[in-house]
């Protein structure tokens, strides 16, 4: 029997149980009570549905948006069961901690409830629940992974039962929070790339509020019933929620203390795929020892895994005159392996390259020269990064290359290094070449590829892929997939293909042992990240026997704030380039195509919302650099605009943030002017009498030492003929006020009506003076 | 988990947060730690601020009252800040048994709240009223500041008094008002006004005076003929009464205690009290009212304390002058033997309160007089003399 059927057979027989009787449900004034039918009194089980249902439901919203928020980072594989599995976990936590009569038996029903559930939603379930108990339990025991899930899971439920605790049973808010704040704070530390966590935070804030409103009022009420006034609710809820709404609006817009990642510097290795250098091999992407987790940051190989998880680290800060966003080089692949590319034999270190050498053979088509700033940020780094195919570096380099390259010298430099690591501030200054081929001349390349190229890219003539290294199914997908149009059409369209079929996401189950990765994903799972994009685009482009590599670097980041960038970088500024920030959330991988005449293209398959289908044609750089002799000058083309994802992650200049914040500031404080000079609502003789004094002094009816309430009264009235009465009701309930013995007698509903008559006008007689109060400048000339 | 700890816990977790988001230079890292430190910051400036303006009057009369009175008094909060308040608690810490002075709202800035409580004495004792604590915190429950007024009146609550002349001896008339028949020698010295000499009173009676002025012969005459003290002896022994609360025989006969002692007094008697209590605590013989305010203010807290039987402090010796009121739940014993051996020529009264009579009897063991009193009987409240 399954578990689903023995579920069902568990329900029949309690419902079975009710319709004969056996057992009573009673629900009588909000409380639902299981009873055996024999007995009456206290046997069964009481549950009050009513009591405490908005707290209820504010505790399983926050456990819902806190669990979707951690399964969102994706820590281990199936953890998105964590969403499901922490709301019936709030339920039934809730449910137990109603009913539960002590501590003890709560905590002990929390564990054998959160030992079922881990295994109802982590165990696969055949037709023998016991087996699969025993199968689960082993691999939970076996699996890192499932360890690792059923850990976080077990956690999560234990931190439910804590806060389901603390508010149903103890009706402690701020106490039942913790750990669902500690989570969220964790989360976001952690993980700030997701991009729903700034929604989700405050929502998660509201309803933490609304919670605590609410517990905190139903504390009062419960302690002191008939004896609370029937407004306090209303009061306190209203301010608390005004308070709330201010502070997060003033949260928002204050301008961070810091923008400048320092965590990397001081936790080093966090993204060790920074420091790679040249037979250093390994490094960003990759797996964890001892779990599933990898986080995102640049590789000198491409071997698609598993889930991968943003890392927000700053990695460099960069400029260029390119007028387009670009791309920033680390390394060209070639070499295709059991799904993984890597740098090739070929391909090794050459020799030192001085400062200023020029690494361009110039043997290709239409090229834009493109100059680049970089600062290293973060660790140090040794791999120095291009915004094109390298042309020449202001500093000494170790050049990796094809040394067999015509007339035997480098041929295309695939990567470069430092010869020592550069430190955090680092400067350094590129050119590189971009192809400013249009999709024309694109079309009209042909197919004669030099010799070289078809060495390098492993085909041995035009049409024939590599056996070995592509499947058959690949191959047959390319051709349906491509067409029978020119090489560039069909590349498109292999392009197109993948940004339309497949599905980007950072959260996947990795390929299965054994499994050819490109073929899982091309088949099977139709959801990776770029790796698996560029990888699977790669093998197609190639079984149709067209030069293609992979080329691994870094997106063109995020703009940086005006304010935000560093002294390296003012003349840049100056000049009107952009500057971007490169986070290791930014490495990248994608395409290259090589057209006979025009050199490598690049080609976007992602169809990450960050990357969109790349222009061609020309481009002007922002300035007018110098430029090497021989190289083309390109028509000037309107600016590309900026993707609408990046425009979202542009963040709010301090300046208009702290402008907000000034005037939210003094908003609040005209309020409170206003306020204070209205004085209050009620009929306070005492403050009342104040702020008449107030207004004689504006409108120059100063009050004598000797002028008794009467007199004052009389002669302010006498300037205020409109507000006369009241102003004589409220004199002559001041003078009771202050000649009668014993305490401050209540102002009578006469005299609370006047007072709000003159309070109406208060603040425009003030703010206005004798003008406001309609008497001439004469009639206000100081009483003698 | 102590406030202290509570706090340096939050102070910790909020610095930890912004160690964090300043290292990592996450934005929502930081909309996160700015929220809850401005939160936190906020709610304390607001309770401290809130707490600061708030100020109590309370408006009562102290002195003594009676079970079953009623009475009020009148408070008023004030708030002399700007900032409104979310919530205040008044708590009036009163031990006045049934009593309810608090109240719980909210006030806006300078606003001011007033309310009349009523109440009633159930139980006699001696009372506080106050201390009163005020509290106030922020929307949320973080905070919370609590003052506390001083103690405001001292009050004390007189036993029940009810109306028992039927259960006492003699007459409300007054001697010589008529003529004696027996030895005028009986009578008391203290004079308390004139009338028509009768020849049957003796020369030492007229008032010359009063016959110079007057030109015919006129006679003193006397206070009441119950002007000769009356002793109550109350029974406080511990573990003579049973039942609990207003329904006990300790409450009953501390009542009846009173009441007799008033209605004494209101006789023109002087009176003296015994109890067995602790103390052995005895009044000697006296009259007037700040007398009758010492006796009722020892039977406001008299509780059941001694560890003697009653008849330690009955009456020895002869005292003709002298009525005698026991007041006692005891069962008859040894203490009747002894009171009725010295009790010619005097009055003696047993009021004996027992929880299962229903009705009052009175049987008559030879000169003593016993009055079977149930817990149930309720008297007719006793008018006080103005």
């Amino acid at each position: 029997m399954s578990l689903f059927g023995l579920l069902v057979v568990v329900g029949l027989a309690l419902g079975g149980l009710v319709v004969a009787g056996v057992l009573r449900l009673r629900l009588s004034d909000g409380s639902l009570t299981v009873g055996v039918a024999r007995y009456e009194g206290p046997v069964g089980v009481r549950v009050d549905v009513r009591e405490g249902l908005l707290s209820d439901a504010c505790v399983v919203a926050l456990v819902w948006l806190t669990a979707t928020l951690v399964a969102g980072s994706g820590w281990v594989g199936g953890s998105e069961v964590l969403v499901p599995l922490s709301v019936t976990a709030a339920v039934v936590c809730l449910v137990l901690a109603k009913t539960a009569p002590r501590g003890t038996t709560y905590w002990l029903a929390v564990e054998v409830t959160a030992v079922l559930a881990l295994f109802i939603f982590t165990a696969n379930h055949t037709a023998n629940p016991l087996l699969d108990f025993i199968t689960w339990v082993k691999g939970v025991r076996g699996a890192v992974s499932n360890a690792a899930l059923v850990t976080m899971a077990g956690a999560a439920w234990m931190a439910i039962g804590w806060s389901t605790f603390w508010v149903a049973r103890k009706r402690n808010a701020t106490i039942a929070l913790v750990p669902l704040a500690v989570a969220l704070a964790v989360e976001i530390i952690n993980d700030p790339t997701q991009t729903t966590a700034g929604g989700i935070t405050v929502f998660w804030i509201l309803v933490a509020a609304v919670l605590l409103l609410r517990l905190h009022t139903a504390r009062i009420r419960n302690r002191w019933q008939e004896m609370a006034d029937s407004q306090v609710w209303i009061f306190i809820s209203s301010r608390g929620a005004l308070v709330v709404i201010a502070l997060l609006v003033v949260a928002v817009l204050a301008p961070p203390l810091n923008t400048v990642d320092l965590s990397v510097s001081l936790f080093h290795g966090r993204d060790a795929g920074q420091g790679v250098g040249p037979g250093d091999g390994n490094g960003g992407p990759g797996p964890i020892p001892g779990s599933d987790l990898t986080v995102t940051g640049y590789s000198d190989h491409v071997a698609p895994g598993g889930t991968l998880t943003r890392s927000a680290s700053v990695v460099m800060q960069v400029s260029s005159d390119f007028t387009r966003p670009v791309y920033w080089r680390g390394i060209n692949l070639y070499s295709l392996s059991s799904g993984q590319w890597t740098r090739g034999s070929t391909a090794r270190v050459s020799a030192e390259a001085p400062a200023n050498t020029n690494l361009d053979t110039g043997s290709d088509g239409t090229r834009q020269v493109v100059h680049g700033t970089i600062e290293v940020l973060g660790v140090p780094q040794q791999t120095i990064f291009w915004p094109g195919d390298p042309v020449k570096a202001d500093q000494a380099t170790l050049v990796r290359s094809d040394l067999v390259g015509p007339g035997g010298g480098v041929a295309t430099v695939e990567a470069a290094y430092a010869k020592s690591p550069l430190r955090p501030g680092t400067k350094y200054a590129v050119q590189a070449a971009d192809s400013l081929a249009t999709e024309d001349d694109l079309r009209h390349a042909g197919t004669t590829y030099p010799v070289d190229i078809l060495r390098r890219t492993f085909l041995v003539a035009p049409g024939q892929p590599r056996v070995g290294s592509v499947t058959v199914e690949v191959t047959d997908l390319a051709r349906q997939v491509a067409g029978t149009g020119t090489v560039y059409d069909q590349v498109k369209n292999i392009e197109t293909y993948l940004r339309t079929q497949e599905r980007y996401q950072l959260k996947i189950n990795a390929p299965p042992p054994g499994a050819d990765p490109v073929s899982y994903f091309l088949f099977t799972s139709h959801v990776g990240y770029c790796e698996y994009f560029a990888s699977s685009m790669g093998e197609m482009v190639r079984s149709l026997g067209i030069p293609v590599r992979l080329v691994s670097g870094y997106g063109p980041g995020a703009p940086t704030a005006k304010a935000d960038v560093g002294l390296n970088f003012l003349h840049e500024v100056d000049s009107g380039a952009t500057v971007s920030t490169i986070r290791a959330s930014d490495a990248h991988t994608w395409v290259e195509v090589y057209f006979p005449a025009y050199g490598w293209v690049p080609f976007e398959p992602t169809p990450d919302p960050a990357y969109p289908a790349l222009a061609r044609g020309a481009a002007a750089p922002v300035t007018a650099p110098a430029t090497t002799a021989g190289q083309v000058v390109p028509p000037v083309a309107p600016p590309a605009a900026v993707p609408a994802n990046q425009q979202g992650r542009v963040a709010v200049p301090a300046a208009l943030g702290l402008g907000l914040a000034f005037v939210l500031i003094a908003a609040l404080l005209v309020l409170l002017a206003t306020r204070i000079a209205r004085g209050p609502g009620g009929g306070n003789l005492g403050v009342a009498w104040s702020r008449l004094g107030w207004l004689g002094v504006r409108l120059g009816v100063t009050r004598r030492a000797t002028d008794t309430p009467l007199e004052f009264s009389s002669r302010l009235a006498g300037r205020l003929p409109g507000l006369g009465d009241e102003i004589m009701t409220l004199g002559r309930a001041y003078s009771r006020s202050i000649y009668s013995s014993g305490s401050t007698p209540e102002a009578t509903e006469s005299e609370a009506a006047a007072w709000r008559t003159v309070r109406a006008q208060l603040v425009r007689l003030l703010a206005l003076g004798p003008r406001g109060a309609g008497v001439s400048p004469a009639a206000t000339a100081p009483q003698s | 988990m102590t406030r202290v700890l509570r706090r340096l816990l939050v102070a910790g977790g909020l610095l930890v947060l912004l160690f964090f988001a300043y290292l990592t230079a996450i934005r929502l890292a930081f909309m996160l730690v700015y929220f809850a430190v401005l939160l936190v910051a906020v709610c304390w400036l607001w309770t401290w601020l809130a707490s600061r303006g708030l100020s109590v009057l309370r408006d009562t009369h102290e002195g003594a009252y009676e079970v079953g009175q009623e009475f009020h008094e009148r408070l008023e909060v004030l708030n002399s800040s700007v900032v409104g308040i979310p919530w205040v608690v008044v708590e009036d810490r009163s031990g006045i048994p049934g009593y309810e002075a608090s109240r719980v709202f909210s006030l806006g800035g300078h606003g001011t709240r007033r309310w009349t409580s009523r109440g009633r004495f159930t139980r006699r004792g001696r009372y506080t009223l106050g201390p009163i604590k005020v509290s106030t915190g922020d929307p949320f429950g973080f905070f919370q500041r609590t003052r506390t007024a001083a103690v405001a009146a001292s009050i004390t609550v007189y036993p029940r008094v009810t109306d028992v002349s039927e259960y006492l001896p003699g007459s409300n008339s007054s001697s010589g008002d008529s003529r004696v028949f027996g030895r005028y020698s009986d009578a008391p010295p203290d004079a308390l006004g004139i009338r028509e000499h009768d020849p049957s009173d003796g020369f030492n009676r007229i008032h010359w005076p009063s016959t110079a002025r007057l030109g015919r012969p006129m006679s003193r005459s006397f206070e009441r003929y119950e002007g000769a003290d009356t002793l109550v002896v109350l029974d406080l022994g511990l573990g003579v009464h049973h039942g609990q609360g207003d329904e006990s025989t300790l409450e009953h006969c501390v009542s009846l205690a009173a009441s007799v002692a008033m209605t004494a007094l209101q006789r023109g008697q002087s009176i003296g009290l015994r109890c067995n209590d602790a103390a052995l605590t005895s009044f000697v013989a006296g009259s007037g009212p700040a007398h009758l305010r010492q006796v009722l203010d020892f039977l406001a807290i008299a509780q059941a304390s001694g560890i003697t039987g009653i008849g330690t402090v009955l009456p020895g010796g002869r005292s003709s002058q002298q009525s005698v009121v026991v007041i006692t739940p005891a069962e008859p014993g040894g203490w009747v033997d002894q009171l009725s051996a010295g009790d010619r020529g005097r009055r003696t009264t047993i009021l004996h309160v027992s929880g299962a009579a229903s009705t009052a009897r009175a049987r008559f063991l030879g000169e003593m007089t016993w009055w079977e009193l149930g817990i149930g009987l309720e008297p007719a409240p006793l008018r006080r003399a103005s």
